[in-house]
């Protein structure tokens, strides 16, 4: 067999067992790389991208922050939360959960799905993590833990670029949480590749929202790429949405505002133009998939 | 002795085979290699790595076009762990890497011409140790004018990528008078088609062992003809051939490009390693460096420009191919040859011209791949159809009716089809698994957003290398004691099945079960020089063989069996294992007590077959004759669903007869119609190894898209048809490649049925569909 692309004569790899342990540990190496179970960064050493000389490994605090709860109104989603995981949760089957289920249908491969954690998802920060869009129209925040305390973090706030994120050297993200809408909202997320899994996304969009009687009281949009190259929310024709009738003119009215809205660009996937059109179809048929239609 | 001829045997086995009372042809039976794949056991090279092997990674050239000024090793050298900097300087024999036209260096010395060019090769004790050396490694380039563009590279002041032109070979067929045929037509229709890089992408990249032993190296690795590895090998040592072992392993995925150059630099990379460290060496390429460095398929650029009556009747085709090269001959020169034989289609037109050029660039080279030609030249060819049928206001179908190969019929070539073309019985038995007439009748009323569409495609497939090469092939049998019969030959399994075919031949012929097989792992030290495999030759050739070696087997032991069970000779039966006299089935003795008898009787149970094809007739200038034996036919029918909002489709349903001649093994054959539809449908639909200023975007399996389970149609219906050919055994044609081909064609027509418009480039995204549906 061939070696290992890392030698451990060349690397510190620090292994807590606890959380406390852990923010102690990366108050002391604040240059050490998190990971999880490195399904993010294991292809990038690989491909010479980075070549990090610490590891702080906190797959051991698994205990700790796998947990998916509802506390008060919140849903809170442990950092360590793997995407087999939490397709299993039952709370997340509500109806106006299913952009979860969306989500993880289309989400690697069993493989990747069974390590990818949902904390890892978020701090790699990039356009084609398919649950950055998908949180952000639930409005969640992070929760940042260090030796110093707690913070939260607007999810908007925190992304603030291509693999970038707003996190102090000596903070882990520890906690995923945002308020449950309640009854009679509803979620649904799409994404378009090249092919059919296995696939960094063309567009993918999630939209989060409410329709009674035929008309939309509340509408949460966002998609990977709007504006730049994250994932961003499309504020313009969410107000536009807001409080008219769910219909073909209204959608027809939002797709000019969207389009309108966003600013693509071209790469050997496809092109700005493709793009846009994908992401005018896709608003259209999620917002019918608000309204309960498939 | 008066033990039966071979041909009265032949004769015999061939009437059986007729009436289909021969032991295992046309049965199912299960691969000899079944297990250890289904299992994961460790059987491929890197599996056998022994713990003080090096490990080589390669330098790559910076610049799709450059003179090398300077190249200095020295800081790499001095990187830890690094043992050795191979570049040309460290070649005893001829840096070489070619296999016709000895345009390739294996290091390149003087300039680079393209971006896959090996420069260099680190050989270090740790993998990571040589990738990061590799940075060290410092060449001072003079980057040159590149050429990119196929068309641009033939015009005559283009920047020369070798010291001649860039045209590396240019391939005719006349026919008939072609200006007359455009004359005599009613229409004449025009258009382009382009293809794309597609990338072969092995489960196991092109991989080679070297251990050095004294005055000899031995070279174990993933390739498809150890004998042409250990001549290239011999080579670039400056060595005789005989002092070069190589040991074909068990070999993970293939399909053209391990035929070609690319096995050759690994072998000869890691021999040069091993010699110079006296270290085992293992040259591994990563992804990356193979979706690089080794050939894929080539682009083309087809131009058909075709004559026909308002009755269908087609009356003239002109055909340009232009294929991509890339920067090196390869076995491309030989691709153009095949693309353009089959340019045409599986039609009868009295006037054909067709001009085939492969031609060099600064892009990364182009080769050996599946369909060898075959899916450019049908994709384009089946496209032209579809579009004659619109002008023509006809359905597709008829056209095909109208214009098909059938036995009588004479190809663009003029060779003549006798009784065993079966394309109207393959296109017949689609169009009725499909219910084409209803369907392309209800899809032609739809209306909205999701638009339903049919699509045909045929093609004929000259069988084995015809103008390849000569077609010959080599299988040894020997028996032990014990009765097991061992199968050697220099003919490789690499995932086809093919080598367990052969032994069920043998088998046949033998009249013992196929659990008494086993099949030697090719080795140059034992198994004859026999020809590359390739051109899914092995069972058409190979099979030939292996029936040849079986049949002086048997001549060998019937004399033996007539005395042991006291039968005259021509009333021995010899079935399942057990020998008996005919008439006397209920007196049986076991082949195993037959063959202790021999061997008591001192005779040697130990046989070479040898098959050498009809060599094939054509004329180089005019292209016209028969360049093949036999041809295989076939012809699908896909259904696809688009959306005509977004551009995106999904083939729903795939339906697909190949006429095979005979099916040795029916699963096997299944199993390789469904392998190249699945690896037809990636071309088709996604696969693209993107080039951009010569430099490759996306060498990777992340960005390079490959269909997975989810992308294939939930129906891909096969039929196997048989109508005998000439020249296999017992009448098998091939199979292995042409099922690659028709996926792309029917797509294309499928999708022009639903919403009205042709594509005609590939990969069809659904980028171009949308473009399509707004133009």
């Amino acid at each position: 067999m061939e070696q290992p692309l890392l030698n451990r004569s060349e690397i510190v790899v620090l292994q807590p067992s606890s959380l406390k342990e852990s923010l102690k540990l990366l108050n002391e190496n604040p240059d050490a790389e998190i990971i999880a179970n490195a399904s993010d960064l294991w292809p990038r050493i690989r491909n010479g991208e980075v070549k990090p000389k610490k590891l702080l490994d906190i797959s051991g605090l698994a205990g700790e922050l796998s947990y998916v709860k509802k506390d008060e109104n919140l849903i809170k989603i442990g950092a360590l939360v793997t995407v087999s995981q939490l397709e299993g949760e039952s709370i997340l089957k509500e109806k106006r959960f299913s952009g979860f289920k969306d989500v993880i249908a289309k989400f690697g491969s069993p493989q990747i799905r069974n390590v990818a954690t949902i904390g890892g998802n978020v701090c790699a920060a990039s356009s084609s993590e398919d649950f950055i869009p998908l949180l952000l129209a639930f409005n969640a925040k992070v929760k940042l833990s260090s030796v110093d305390g707690e913070r939260y973090v607007n999810l908007e706030k925190f992304i603030i670029g291509k693999r970038k994120i707003n996190r102090r050297p000596n903070e882990i993200l520890t906690e995923i949480s945002f308020e449950d809408p309640g009854e009679g909202y509803s979620s649904a997320f799409e994404k378009i590749g090249r092919r059919n899994t296995l696939i960094i996304n063309i567009v993918n969009m999630a939209v989060v929202g409410k329709v009674k009687d035929g008309k939309i009281e509340d509408v949460r949009i966002a998609a990977n790429r709007i504006k730049g190259k994250i994932p961003e929310r499309a504020k313009n024709t969410e107000e536009f949405l807001k409080g008219k009738a769910l219909n073909e003119e209204t959608i027809a009215g939002a797709k000019k505002v969207l389009s309108e809205e966003v600013s693509l660009t071209d790469d050997f996937r496809a092109s700005a133009e493709y793009r846009k059109a994908l992401l005018l179809a896709m608003l259209e048929r999620l917002l019918f998939k608000l309204r309960g239609e498939q | 002795m008066n033990a039966q001829t071979a041909e009265e045997f032949l004769m015999e086995i061939q009437k059986k085979a007729e009436r289909g009372e021969l032991l295992y042809i046309g049965k199912e039976l299960r691969r000899i290699d079944d297990l250890e794949k289904v299992l994961g056991s460790p059987i491929y090279t890197n599996d056998l790595i022994p713990r003080n092997t090096l490990y080589a990674r390669l330098v790559l050239s910076r610049y799709p076009h450059a003179i090398i000024k300077n190249i200095s090793v020295s800081k790499a050298l001095n990187y830890p762990g690094v043992r050795y900097v191979l570049t040309y300087k460290d070649v005893p024999g001829l840096n070489e890497s070619s296999t016709i036209i000895p345009d390739r260096p294996l290091f390149a010395f003087n300039k680079v011409r393209s971006t896959g060019d090996i420069v260099a090769a680190v050989i270090a004790e740790k993998p990571n140790r040589a990738q990061e050396a590799k940075e060290l490694v410092e060449v001072e380039y003079e980057p040159l004018k590149p050429v990119f563009d196929p068309i641009e590279a033939m015009k005559p002041d283009a920047p020369k990528i070798h010291d001649d032109g860039n045209i590396v070979k240019h391939v005719k067929v006349r026919k008939g008078d072609i200006e007359k045929g455009f004359q005599e037509a009613d229409y004449i229709i025009e258009n382009t088609f382009r293809t794309q890089h597609q990338d072969a992408a092995p489960m196991e990249t092109e991989t080679a062992f070297a251990v050095p032993r004294g005055e000899k190296i031995l070279i174990i690795g993933s390739m498809q003809t150890p004998h042409h590895v250990q001549a290239a090998v011999a080579k670039v040592l400056g060595w005789p051939i005989d002092r070069v072992e190589v040991i074909q392993a068990v070999t993970g995925g293939a399909f053209g490009p391990k035929s070609d150059e690319p096995p050759y630099d690994v072998a000869s990379i890691a021999a040069l390693g091993a010699i110079k460290t006296g270290k085992p060496v293992l040259m591994s390429m990563t992804r990356e460096e193979s979706m690089i460095a080794h050939t894929k398929r080539h682009p083309a650029i087809i131009t058909h420009k075709t004559g026909v009556k308002a009755n269908g009747k087609l009356t003239a085709s002109k055909v340009q191919i232009v294929l991509d090269g890339g920067a090196y001959a390869s076995l491309g020169v030989l691709v153009i040859v095949r693309a353009t034989f089959h340019a045409n289609g599986p039609y009868e037109i009295p006037n054909v011209w067709n001009d085939g050029y492969k031609v060099y660039t600064n892009n990364t080279y182009t080769g050996s791949f599946r369909g060898f030609g075959a899916p450019q030249a049908i994709f384009a060819a089946e496209s032209q159809m579809d579009e004659i049928a619109k002008k023509l206001n006809m359905d597709p179908l008829d056209l095909r009716l109208i214009n098909m190969l059938r036995p009588g019929s004479r190809t663009s070539t003029g060779q003549l089809m006798d009784e065993s073309c079966g394309l109207p019985e393959c296109l017949d038995a689609v169009v009725k698994a499909s219910d084409y007439r209803k369907k392309k009748e209800l899809y032609s009323k739809q209306d909205g957003k999701i638009r339903r569409g049919i699509g045909i495609a045929m093609l004929h497939h000259g069988n084995a290398l015809g103008p390849e090469g000569n077609d010959y092939a080599y299988v040894h049998l020997s028996v032990e004691k014990n009765g097991k019969v061992h199968l050697g030959t220099g003919l490789t399994e690499f995932g086809t099945g093919a080598i367990s075919g052969l032994a069920q031949i043998a088998a046949s012929v033998l009249g013992v079960p196929i659990d008494y097989f086993t099949i030697d792992r090719p080795n140059t030290l034992i198994h004859h020089e026999t020809g590359p495999t390739v051109a899914s030759r092995v069972i058409a050739i190979g099979g030939n063989a292996a029936r040849d070696a079986a049949l002086k087997l048997k001549q060998k032991l019937l004399p033996v069996a007539s005395k042991l069970i006291n039968c005259k000779v021509e009333d021995v039966q010899i079935v399942d294992g057990y020998v008996y006299c005919k008439g006397k089935e209920h007196k049986t003795i076991s082949w195993e007590e037959l063959v202790k008898e021999a061997y008591e009787a001192n005779i040697e149970l130990n046989t070479l077959g040898y098959y050498m094809a009809p060599s094939c007739k054509w004329d180089e200038e005019t292209g016209l004759g028969s360049p093949y034996n036999q041809y295989t036919f076939g012809a699908a029918i896909a259904e696809v669903e688009v959306d005509t909002e977004t551009g995106l489709y999904k083939v729903l349903n795939y339906y697909v007869a190949f006429d095979v001649g005979r099916a040795i093994n029916p699963k096997s054959v299944r199993g390789q119609i469904y392998g190249g539809t699945v690896q037809g449908l990636g071309y088709a639909m996604m696969e693209e190894l993107v080039h951009k200023e010569g430099y490759v975007v996306n060498p990777n399996l992340k960005d390079y898209y490959i269909p997975t389970s989810l992308d294939i149609p939930e129906q891909i219906q096969t039929i196997i048809i048989e109508k005998q050919g000439s020249m296999g055994p017992f009448g098998a044609k091939i199979v292995a490649e042409p099922p690659v081909v028709l996926p792309a064609p029917a797509i294309r027509n499928a999708i022009m049925d639903a919403i009205g418009k042709g594509i005609n480039s590939l990969p069809i995204t659904s980028e171009k569909v949308y473009k399509a549906i707004k133009s």
